[in-house]
């Protein structure tokens, strides 16, 4: 009935610090006596971030492999039994045209051999008699050419050599990977927030049903002097551990489908004679977890809020 | 300086007529006063508007000298702290013991745990229960499950005691018991009001009857 102001004294601090105690061990106890609810909701947790978080991943990593290739480069595939001979004398064509840093030449044998270390490829090779595969040229340009006109001008200047069959400038086709990768990785963010909008209704709803349970102790609590807050605070404990063990749960399952998807991304390492390899990044992980708890945290005292101002005595 | 000062106080409920009109009334520290009159006589909303469970529609409604009719929303758990409310139908908690719900608003504060106990003890030393600590609600009769609600009520040793028809649910007996509890509070110095519509409680215990009608105050006598 006095009118004071909210001083944090020594006492005020330890009455504060008894009342996060009691509302740890409300929230801990909550826990504990629902397994059920607990388990499925840091199961839906733990799904709902694990699914877009792999997308993420894999995206992220398949893009950093394919950056250090160099764009600028161009497959030329001679005609289907050229012979050594032919093979020399395209390739000092090529050198003739200028702006040539270095040609790489993959013949026949070459190819069928890094195919063959791919087991899945293996077999599709071992039904084939003859080696079907062209002699490839990999041309690098050198530095002076940087524009994609200047690139274009002189793939077409090299497809119209005698002797060649066909030419991939592997700009326009890294350009639509690349582009593919950003779709795929939009796309993963876009699923991590409906997801989580799923989340955090279903926290509210579950908070609803919680709290109309449990109604006549919120009132009989608002009757005898409990603030919202010393209502609210077991339920924002809850929240934040949900928040922190559906992320952490959702880091062991990324970590489960990685290593569930490792053949797959040896495979593409070796096709396209990359060395990354796919590791959960350490700002991803603690990311993942601050973010999931707050946003956890955040919309549970939000939706508290909301829904205590409706319990009225 | 008077506890309770309501000066042309009024109450409206959203879509309904009045339910308060124009009461004037001055309640002093240490008083006993029993609030009486037919159903829907307003008797239940002159304590609801006393606990700031609902507000005021006009007039002023002092406590200790502070006008409380526009006191802000999160200054009102404060307020209630100094405050004990016993109902008709106790409203304990069915899953927390005898202890633990006698100790719901010392534990709303954060009150260190020797307190907690010190309190909870005496509360229901003076209530005739320090032996049905451990007990849950279910397990008591309906005398003692009111006589816990009053230790509720009085543990944090509040100024003002508002009671909605505390025996409304008790045999005569039980009634009389739990009044001379009222009786005992109001005799160490705390103020008590009681809504009643029991006659012979009021013959027996009342020392001031306020009387209301129709939302009217039209009694106030000092017996
Ligand atoms: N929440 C409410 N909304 C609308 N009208 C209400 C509300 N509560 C009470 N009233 C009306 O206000 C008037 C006074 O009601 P109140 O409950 O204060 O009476 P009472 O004296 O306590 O009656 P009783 O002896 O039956 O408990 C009645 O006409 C009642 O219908
Ligand atoms: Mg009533």
């Amino acid at each position: 009935m006095r009118k004071r102001w909210p001083v944090l004294t020594r006492q005020g601090f330890k009455a504060l610090l008894r009342q996060h105690r009691d509302a740890l061990l409300v929230s801990l106890t909550h826990l504990l006596k629902h397994p059920v609810t607990t388990v499925l909701t840091l199961g839906a947790i733990a799904i709902s971030l694990a699914l877009p978080g792999v997308l993420y991943l894999l995206t992220t990593h398949v893009n950093a492999a394919f950056s250090g290739w160099d764009n600028r480069q161009m497959s030329v595939f001679l005609e289907p039994g050229s012979d050594t001979q032919a093979v020399s004398m395209v390739t000092e064509q090529i050198q003739a045209l200028g702006s040539i840093a270095r040609i790489e030449t993959i013949t026949p044998e070459q190819g069928k051999a890094s195919l063959q270390a791919s087991a899945d490829l293996q077999t599709a090779l071992a039904t084939l008699e003859d080696n079907p595969l062209p002699t490839v040229l990999v041309v690098h340009p050198d530095v002076s050419l940087r524009s994609a006109a200047e690139l274009e001008s002189l793939a077409a200047r090299i497809a119209a050599l005698p002797g060649v069959d066909d030419l991939l400038l592997d700009q326009a086709w890294l350009e639509k990977v690349s582009a593919t990768l950003q779709g795929f990785q939009r796309l993963s963010i876009v699923v991590a927030i409906c997801f989580g909008a799923l989340v955090i209704l279903v926290i509210h709803i579950g908070l609803r049903i919680e709290l109309l349970q449990r109604r006549e102790e919120v009132t009989v609590t608002k009757l005898v002097g409990g603030s919202d807050l010393y209502m609210q605070r077991p339920f924002n404990y809850i929240a934040a551990m949900y928040g922190f063990l559906g992320a952490s749960l959702a880091l062991l399952l990324i970590k489960l489908i990685v290593w569930w998807l490792s053949p797959q991304l040896a495979a593409l390492n070796e096709l396209y004679g990359s060395h990354f390899q796919l590791r959960i990044p350490l700002r991803f992980a603690v990311t993942l977890i601050v973010a999931t708890s707050f946003i956890s945290l955040l919309s549970t005292s939000v939706s508290m809020k909301i829904l205590l101002k409706q319990i009225r005595p | 300086m008077s506890l309770i000062e309501c000066r042309h106080l009024g109450k409206r409920y959203a879509g309904s007529k009045e339910a308060l009109l124009d009461i004037n009334l001055t309640i002093q520290r240490g008083e006993l006063v029993f609030l009486t009159g037919h159903s829907g006589a307003g008797k239940s909303t002159l304590l609801r508007l006393l606990a700031l469970i609902e507000r005021p529609s006009r007039g002023s409604l002092r406590i200790n000298g502070h006008e409380i009719s526009h006191l802000p929303d999160v200054a009102i758990p404060r307020y209630r702290q100094n405050l004990g409310i016993i109902f008709q139908d106790h409203r304990l908690l069915p899953d927390r013991n005898v202890y633990e719900n006698v100790a719901l608003p010392l534990r709303i504060t954060g009150a260190e745990p020797r307190i907690v106990a010190k309190r909870v003890r005496a509360a229901l030393d003076k209530v005739g229960l320090l032996d049905k600590e451990r007990s849950f609600p279910a397990q008591l009769s309906a005398g003692q499950q009111q006589r816990v609600g009053i230790a509720r009520a009085v543990v944090n040793k509040p100024a003002l005691l508002l009671a909605d028809e505390p025996t409304g649910n008790l045999d005569p007996t039980l009634s009389a018991e739990i009044m001379r509890l009222f009786t005992a509070f109001n005799q160490v110095g705390v103020t008590v009001l009681v809504a009643t519509h029991d006659r012979s409680l009021i013959r027996q215990f009342a020392e001031r009857i306020l009387l209301l009608r129709r939302g009217r105050l039209q009694g106030d006598s000092h017996a």
